[in-house]
């Protein structure tokens, strides 16, 4: 029998003398261990310099996270990959079953930010992606095309459509290219969600932050080591493209021109 | 000659046994109370629980498949009372 040396520990102890009768009682209460444990002995195995100095309670006052769990989950958030501020506030109250990966993309879709949001250079690009060429073509009659004339003053006629466009010769083009312009097929693969990033691929269309349907991934091991590189990956692919962005605006007839070159040189060298 | 047994027959002669989950939540509860979960334990503990969860909820599924059965199988007279 453990020491009790405080309420909590006493309660704790307690509420495991409780009888549990239904079923549906015993598999709430064997999901709320499982996830305990696997966050327990991820925090031992991830963190274990933090795991032998902490001195948070393992016992939760509620079927909630424990201090310790919380305590992980921020690491992970610190140190691994990202969960959003809003869902850490919730998990203390709530379990988080799974891990939640938000996306952190270039999230044009969505219904509440939408294009206007995007930032100039994003825009420019639209025509080149598939996405936002379809886009600008279909929605909304022709509004969408004769904003980007009016923004940008180039027509769509004047831009060669993306499915005509060889992508593997682009890819090779660009590589030979400087920074930042290297990293031109992966803004397009962004707008696209083509990026084959778990983080930059999602599509969020919903009205409310908690109405998105996002991917949940088990509290395992090898996911957490896989999301971590993932989110690595993603990382250093949103730093090349925001870096050619910036480059965009910062003289966006001249550079997109540029692009331009580059985009139609792929149709003389076919 | 195969024999035909009743639905009733069927239920009086299958094998009783507890859910796992409860089985499995008075394993933990006592494992919780008496102070023996170290990283270890809680390690072998992941599997057994996920493995107890997974046969639960079979058992359940079985379950509500032979309540479905038994409401559905139509009514047979076991016995002729007599004089009929």
């Amino acid at each position: 029998m453990p020491i009790i040396w405080n309420a909590k520990l006493a309660l704790q102890l307690l509420h495991q003398c409780q009888p549990i009768i239904d079923i549906e009682s015993a598999i709430d209460y064997l999901w709320s261990k499982l996830n305990t444990y696997q966050l327990l002995n991820l925090y031992q195995e991830l963190f274990p310099i933090e795991w032998e100095k902490s001195q948070s309670e393992i016992y939760s006052e509620n079927n909630g996270h424990s201090p310790k769990e919380l305590e992980f989950i921020s690491l992970v958030n610190e140190h691994l990959f990202p969960i959003d501020d809003l869902i850490i506030e919730t998990a203390y109250e709530e379990r988080l079953y799974q891990i939640p990966v938000s996306p952190k993309g270039i999230d044009w879709q969505d219904e509440e930010e939408g294009i206007e949001a995007l930032r100039t250079g994003w825009q420019l690009l639209f025509p080149l992606s598939k996405s936002g060429r379809w886009w600008l073509e279909t929605v909304e009659g022709t509004q969408g095309e004769s904003w980007y004339k009016c923004t940008f003053g180039y027509s769509l006629k004047d831009i060669t459509h993306p499915e005509k466009i060889n992508l593997k010769l682009l890819k090779k083009l660009a590589f030979r290219a400087m920074s930042p312009i290297n990293a031109f097929p992966i803004a397009l693969a962004l707008l696209d969600l083509e990026t084959d990033n778990i983080w930059l691929d999602q599509i969020v269309c919903s009205e409310s932050y908690w109405s998105r349907n996002i991917e949940l991934r088990p509290w395992k091991l090898e996911e957490v080591k896989f999301l971590t590189h993932q989110w690595n990956q993603a990382t250093q692919l949103l730093n090349q493209a925001y870096e050619l962005i910036e480059w965009i605006e910062a003289d966006p007839n001249n550079n997109f021109s540029h692009l331009l070159a580059l985009w139609n040189l792929t149709l003389d060298l076919k | 000659m195969k024999m035909k047994i009743s639905p009733l027959e069927f239920l009086i002669n299958a094998p009783e046994e507890v859910n796992p989950a409860l089985s499995m939540c008075r394993k933990l509860q006592r494992l919780e109370l008496v102070g023996e979960l170290d990283s270890t334990t809680m390690k072998q503990m992941v599997k057994t629980i996920e493995l107890a969860i997974s046969q639960a909820t079979d058992d359940i599924k079985a379950v509500e498949q032979t309540k479905e059965r038994l409401f559905n199988s139509p009514s047979v007279a076991t016995a002729i009372p007599t004089g009929f």
